[in-house]
């Protein structure tokens, strides 16, 4: 198919550099962020309960409020990665990170049992796997767009792109975190 | 629940799983200290328990161990990052183990007075003489991969060196399959 | 591949951990190496032990004894997990196993070097030194010979990857956290004289409340807090 207008040409085909994550890796993740807020909340009482989705909650809501406008700002910005490798360069660390959480998940046993810390560690926890994951993400976008590109113009609007999602994920995971915790 | 049960249940728990894996261990034939320390360490010997390198070595056992050590500490080079992945190289030192390991049940069913008298011993035999030439060419194959890791390291080429990895893979794979025809 | 004698394996984990992880980063070698690596960071830990206890003398000596085994043991067998999935997050492709090879050699390395220390310890606790410094010469050589230990964790980990700060960063962080709060959950260590001596105090607050109390205890602020005249196996002083 022929268009006259080579910006609106579909993306060509990329080869993927970064594979979508199998369903196993997904449900790891998955149980390494439920998992880590239900130790944080074991034997906390009834309304500890309510919390214990914390970490599922505002890791899997950020996402899945945040990923559908990045793949909508990303061809409006005439911009050339293939959209499956957009959402594997996300993805990848999202089950990395979860796999993260769910090794941490020892150490906030511990603190469970032995402290009053609990809390206080998970949110430390939870902010550092997703000071992570956004850090990992956002390098993944613009090397899959580097990728797709040749010109040094669509890279920086990648990079700007990247940014303002994961400031825009990471102010509504925190949104989510903070309502599940204080009931909102 | 107080801090200090909590703190005790958490102990048991932990010697409850320690208790496991030294039970495992122990089935698969780990010596007795080993199976000890995982009361204690069970989590550096998790990788025990995953791993499925067989209990009885078979007659390459030692020169596996050579030349997978000589390969990972060319690997470990700076130079040599990211070639091969650790995935990738216990894979085909499992697959190799597993090999030699039925190759040591073969020798050990060999060496039986009764079984040598079997007509289908003859066929055994060659096929043992088989699997053995294959895994002293894979091995062979192992001590080449050095060089071409190398080779990478001053051109920068490392095509060669995955496309020998696929090639040792897909051989190695091959001889999962004991043939007696 | 023949098997080192301890000593061998003693003078191995000092001179080069590396070589210890590459030459026996294994399934086969994993399952000898774990206990002699356990036992020469375990008899280290425990003569250094020796020596805290004996600021306070008694039973205090076998109770330090066994408990600094554990306090090296507990924080890289805890955070294992976690610093794997860190470096992986982090596409440092690192096996399980190798981290777990370069904890036992880091453990083995640093038990040595603290029980090469004790006679430093030893020195001033026989001069009956005043209580809180003697707490801080016990916690400043546990990192003096922590420090050569978790160099030989961090040398394992291969080039290569993104970001690899955040995992360094992250890693140090883990182990330092659950040092202190399992060498809190330990305590006592370093026993004042005029105390019981006791295995272990109960489980009550955290490394926090307790550096904040012993940080006001030292500027002669001193609280309701407790000098401990209960635990497991309490004694009452002589």
């Amino acid at each position: 198919m022929s268009v006259s207008n080579p910006a609106l040409a579909l993306p060509t085909s990329v080869a993927l550099a970064l594979p979508l994550p199998t369903s196993v890796e997904l449900a790891r993740a998955i149980a390494g962020y439920a998992l880590l807020g239900g130790v944080a909340a074991l034997g906390a009482g009834e309304a500890a309960v309510s919390h214990a989705p914390v970490g599922l909650v505002s890791a899997v809501g950020a996402l899945a409020l945040t990923v559908p406008a990045l793949l909508v700002a990303h061809p409006f910005l005439t911009l050339r990665a293939a959209p499956q490798a957009l959402v594997a360069a996300i993805a990848r660390p999202f089950t990395r990170t979860g796999d993260v959480a769910l090794g941490l998940v020892p150490t906030l046993l511990l603190f469970r049992a032995t402290s009053g810390l609990a809390q206080l560690l998970l949110a430390l926890m939870l902010v550092g796997a997703a000071g992570l994951g956004f850090s990992l993400a956002i390098r993944n976008l613009v090397q899959t767009e580097a990728d797709a590109s040749e010109d040094s113009w669509s890279v920086w609007k990648m990079t700007l792109l990247a940014w303002a999602w994961s400031g825009l994920a990471a102010l509504i995971g925190a949104r989510l975190g903070i309502g599940v915790l204080l009931d909102l | 629940m107080n801090a200090t049960t909590a703190t005790l249940a958490l102990l048991g728990a932990w010697l409850l799983l320690g208790g496991v894996t030294a039970l495992v261990l122990a089935r698969r034939g780990q010596p007795a200290a080993t199976a000890l320390s995982a009361l204690l360490a069970w989590p550096v010997l998790v990788p025990l328990l995953a791993d499925a390198a067989p209990r009885h070595a078979g007659p390459f056992a030692t020169r596996i161990d050579t030349c997978f050590t000589a390969l990972r500490t060319a690997l470990a080079d700076p130079s040599a990052t990211g070639i091969v992945t650790a995935e990738e190289l216990v894979s085909l030192e499992h697959a190799l183990r597993r090999a030699d390991g039925r190759i040591g049940m073969v020798d050990r069913l060999l060496a039986e007075e009764a079984l040598r008298a079997d007509p289908l011993a003859l066929q055994l035999d060659r096929a043992r003489g088989l699997a053995a030439d294959e895994i002293e060419s894979v091995l062979r194959g192992v001590v080449q991969l050095r060089v071409q890791v190398g080779l990478v390291a001053l051109a920068g080429d490392t095509v060669p060196v995955r496309e020998r990895m696929r090639e040792l893979g897909a051989r190695v794979r091959a001889m999962e399959e004991i043939s007696l025809a | 591949m023949s098997r080192p004698s301890i000593l061998t394996l003693t003078s191995q984990v000092l001179r080069d951990p590396q070589a210890v992880v590459v030459a026996h980063d294994t399934p086969a070698d994993l399952g000898w190496l774990a206990p002699r690596l356990l036992a020469i960071s375990g008899v280290g830990a425990a003569l250094f032990g020796a020596v805290v206890g004996s600021y306070r003398g008694g039973e205090q000596v076998l109770y330090a004894a066994m408990k600094l085994p554990i306090l090296l043991w507990a924080p890289p067998l805890l955070a294992l997990p976690a610093i794997h999935a860190a470096w992986r997050a982090c596409d440092v492709e690192v096996s399980y196993r190798r981290l777990a090879v370069a904890s036992l050699a880091g453990m083995a390395r640093a038990g040595v070097l603290v029980s090469a220390l004790a006679p430093i310890l030893w020195l001033p606790y026989s001069v009956e030194v005043e209580y809180h410094f003697s707490v801080l010469l016990f916690a400043g050589m546990l990192v003096l010979a922590g420090l050569p230990g978790l160099t030989a964790i961090a040398g394992a980990i291969p080039a290569g990857g993104h970001r690899r700060w955040i995992a360094a960063t992250g890693s140090l962080a883990l182990i330092g956290l659950l040092l202190a709060q399992t060498g809190w959950l330990l305590r006592p260590f370093v026993a004042r004289p005029t105390t019981a001596v006791a295995l272990l105090r109960p489980v009550e607050g955290d490394i926090l409340s307790g550096l904040g109390t012993t940080l006001t205890s030292s500027l002669g602020l001193y609280g309701d807090w407790d000098a401990g005249r209960d635990g497991l196996l309490a004694r009452e002083p002589r």
